[in-house]
């Protein structure tokens, strides 16, 4: 049995499944492209902190594990 | 009518499938009463629990044993209350992201902020994954020798088991299954009415005198963070999120995802303090030494509570690392799916999904195979899991925190004011401690 009368079975109403897709969509996401962000203000300088604290903590793992062996 | 019927035929199938569970929810949603209520929440909770009990995982069952084992109940049994709110508002805001934005967390890092920072994100999510699939497998292996079962034997089967849930089961499914299997994880809290002289008095008091056996040290300091990084970890983010997208809810759903969250949190930390106290009770005072393994903890268990207690503890480290070897695989091939723009479902059917499917199957046979390589360094690999994870941790919660105050992809769900306050201070917390725990790295006896 197709997936689309399993899915009709379900539903007596054409209301019901126009109520459906309005509020589910049933798009595919992956067609849909998502813009990028804009890094500026705060962002840039949380992204900068990021950045640090990566490198502060590489450090650290380095000095840690060269102590283990 | 048959409009509808032409745009759902040229869907793929992942999506048709999803459709049908989501019919299913509209119809409950259009019926009133409270019983139509609580099947209608039964309907939607999953990911939050799941997350949450994967979450008490082996290496979280180890991590609460040792607590129990060498600080007994004076902190951490509050810390662990504390931990609730913690796990519950990192984990609500994935949920969120994911009604809102219907794509994973991978996916949002890799195209909000460039390939550079999704790369990052992606590779530190498959290393410490793998790295953490191993420690399930340790589990899985230790647990099951005590009912006599041989490492090779345990960990094929547990391969195979979730192998065969992912590929051949819809979303649905694999969500009941997983649920029933994350259902054991209580076996640790019936055991505490075991534990010869608890006083509850004692545990009561606890929240109190916040007592610190040995003061502020370099280990007390790890095994916070070791229990901070049990509670939140990168890959619980990332799961959560493609869990609550691959159900399909929306921001109708947000409500019951969030009571989804809540009850995971709560049955999360009972189960948590249950094995703090059980450990705390047999082992606590008896033995100084640090790394505990769990043979010791196991034998210390079946010595004064007996073998069907013992039996019962070593089921729950199977559980643990089951459910959590197939949240991480899933959490793995979810993000690699989104990473890449494969199709990235779980209803998707093997051979048209095997994309998909891979990258979880392929980390559960490298981690299930390094179990089995005779004299493995496993202690290393398990320093290298936590290592990994923290330094991880602040920067997916950075990604997180950015997306949730997106007003451009959030619109009205963006962050409240006290979420954030909460969030950054959660964020901060951790990274002060991994700050303390680094400064500690390199100066051993800064806290004597």
């Amino acid at each position: 049995m197709k997936i689309e009368d399993k899915i009709s079975k379900k539903i007596n109403l054409d209301e019901d499944w126009e109520d459906f897709i309005k509020e589910e969509g049933l798009v595919d996401y992956n067609k849909i492209p998502v813009e990028r962000a804009s890094v500026k203000g705060w962002v840039q300088i949380a992204f900068w902190f990021l950045r640090i604290y990566i490198v502060v903590m590489i450090i650290m793992v380095i000095i840690g594990f060269s102590r283990i062996h | 009518m048959q409009d509808y019927k032409d745009k759902l035929e040229n869907l793929p199938v992942d999506i048709k499938l999803r459709a049908a569970d989501r019919l299913k929810i509209h119809l409950m949603r259009q019926k009133y009463g409270y019983f139509s209520r609580l099947c209608l929440l039964m309907a939607l909770i999953g990911p939050g629990i799941l997350v949450m009990i994967a979450d008490n995982d082996a290496g979280g069952v180890m991590t609460y044993a040792q607590t129990g084992s060498i600080f007994g109940i004076g902190f951490f049994i509050p810390f662990m209350i504390i931990m609730l709110p913690v796990a519950y508002i990192v984990q609500e805001m994935t949920v969120r992201l994911g009604a809102v934005t219907h794509r994973g967390h991978a996916e949002m890092i890799w195209k909000r902020y460039g390939k550079f920072w999704g790369a990052f994100s992606l590779i530190d999510l498959v290393v410490a994954n793998v790295l953490t699939l191993i420690t399930e497998f340790i589990g899985i292996t230790l647990g099951m020798e005590v009912f006599g079962i041989s490492p090779i034997v345990s960990s094929v089967t547990a391969i195979a088991v979730i192998a065969s849930i992912q590929l051949f089961l819809r979303y649905f499914t694999w969500e009941w299954i997983s649920l029933s299997i994350a259902a054991f994880n209580l076996v640790f809290v019936p055991l505490v009415f075991f534990i010869p002289h608890l006083h509850w008095g004692a545990v009561a008091r606890s929240f109190v005198s916040w007592h610190i056996p040995g003061g502020v040290t370099s280990l007390f300091i790890y095994v916070v963070l070791a229990n901070l990084g049990t509670t939140i970890a990168p890959w619980m983010l990332f799961f959560q999120q493609s869990s609550v997208v691959d159900k399909g809810l929306t921001v109708k759903d947000i409500r019951d995802g969030q009571i989804d969250t809540f009850i995971g949190s709560f049955f999360m930390v009972v189960v948590a303090i249950a094995i703090i106290l059980i450990a705390a009770g047999t082992v606590f005072g008896f033995t100084h030494a640090p790394n505990l393994d769990i043979q010791t903890i196991l034998s210390a268990i079946s010595a004064k509570m007996g073998q069907l207690a013992m039996k019962l503890f070593a089921l729950g480290l199977v559980e643990g690392g089951l459910i959590a070897a197939i949240a991480i695989s899933a959490s793995t091939s979810w993000a690699m799916g989104e990473a890449f723009g494969w199709p990235k479902s779980i209803n998707m059917p093997p051979l048209q999904g095997w994309k998909f499917y891979m990258p979880g199957i392929i980390s559960l046979l490298i981690a299930g195979g390094i179990v089995l390589i005779p004299n493995a360094p496993l202690g290393f690999l398990n320093l290298t899991v936590q290592v990994v994870a923290t330094i991880f941790m602040p920067a997916a919660m950075m990604f997180l925190l950015l997306l949730l105050n997106d007003k451009e992809i959030m619109g009205d769900h963006i962050n409240k004011p006290w979420q954030n306050i909460s969030a950054f201070t959660i964020v901060g917390f951790l990274i002060i401690m991994n700050g303390i725990y680094g400064l500690t790295v390199v100066f051993p006896h800064i806290f004597g």
